[in-house]
């Protein structure tokens, strides 16, 4: 082979080697782009569908203040016992029983299976007046308006049904 | 046909490396390949691009569930309670903020409701208190709301 054939075929080599890391490159190149292309659809998709929730959420928030700020006022707070208690105790006496609370403790919040349960306010009461005023008082004790669950109840009447007493338990919701 | 192959093989060998005529048709048929595999690459890639760039994700949406009308069953239950309750009692003692708003905390208007007030046992209470004499009972009535 000669001299100039030797030159020739290392000159086209070398610019068929440079033009295959060239095609190789570009390749790259595409598909890199292709998969930042689609990183940043899936991100825009994503924060497009965020937007769409945040709005969503915030006109929720706002068309629900006012209901919101009307149910929190049927949530008792600590701060609310003593005044509930009393209130409570003064009805007792306006209606016609003798009250007594047994029991005033917080039930703490707990977390079982995922599921929370708020912290409540334990309260027991036991009363005792005539079979009316007793009756009465159980209304009472029904229209609480807070969230309240009563648990048990019992009452006991004297043989001539004049005097009734009872208990009644009382667990409700604290707000946080 | 035998004789021509022997006769062929008996011929002047060829010695020549470069035949330019079948480099020149090797190479255009290179290029020729060369540039149908690039062209249907390219038609790929754009087509895969293109189809990327129309197309839809679907993102899953959060929705934060809110239940209206639950919500003016409840406001709707617990002020009728609370109307009870401040009936009972004679006071609106237990709504400190309204108190506020209001400007006073026992309107006059508050004793003529009191006067009219009813104290009569619900029904659904009465059912449920069954007591005998002397006995005593436990009554667990479904009063969680």
């Amino acid at each position: 082979m000669k001299k100039r054939s030797k030159t020739l075929l290392l000159v086209a080599t070398f610019y068929s080697l440079i033009f295959a890391g060239l095609l190789v490159n570009g390749v790259y190149l595409i598909s890199a782009e292709g998969a930042k292309l689609e990183t940043t659809k899936i991100q825009i998709s994503e924060h497009t569908a965020k937007e769409t929730a945040y709005t969503k959420m915030m006109s929720l928030l706002d068309s629900s203040k006012e209901n919101r700020a009307t149910l929190e006022q049927f949530f008792i707070t600590e701060n609310d016992t003593i005044t509930f208690l009393a209130t409570t105790e003064a009805a007792a006496e306006k209606i016609g029983v003798e009250l007594k609370t047994n029991e005033l403790a917080v039930i703490p919040s707990v977390v079982k299976d995922g599921v929370a349960t708020p912290s409540a306010l334990a309260i027991s009461f036991s009363f005792a007046g005539s079979e009316t005023a007793v009756k009465n008082f159980l209304v009472l004790l029904e229209h609480i308006p807070y969230h309240t669950a009563m648990p048990k109840v019992t009452l006991l009447s004297t043989a001539s049904l004049e005097s009734w007493t009872g208990t009644a338990q009382l667990r409700l919701t604290l707000r946080p | 046909m035998v004789k021509k192959i022997v006769r062929h093989d008996k011929g002047i060998p060829d010695t020549r490396i470069m035949h330019p005529m079948r480099e020149w048709i090797t190479g255009l048929v290179g290029v020729a390949i060369g540039v149908l595999v690039g062209s249907l690459f390219a038609f790929s890639v754009y087509q895969s691009y293109s189809a990327s760039t129309t197309e839809v994700i679907v993102v899953t949406e959060t929705v934060v569930p809110y239940k209206a009308a639950l919500v003016e069953q409840a406001l709707a239950s617990y002020l009728e309670k609370r109307n009870v309750f401040e009936g009972i009692i004679g006071v609106s003692k237990l709504s400190p903020a309204e108190d506020v708003v209001m400007g006073t905390s026992t309107p006059p208007v508050v004793e003529t409701k009191l006067a009219t007030t009813s104290l009569e046992v619900s029904p659904v209470i009465e059912d449920a208190i069954d007591v005998s004499e002397g006995s005593e009972e436990a009554i667990v009535p479904d009063l969680a709301i």
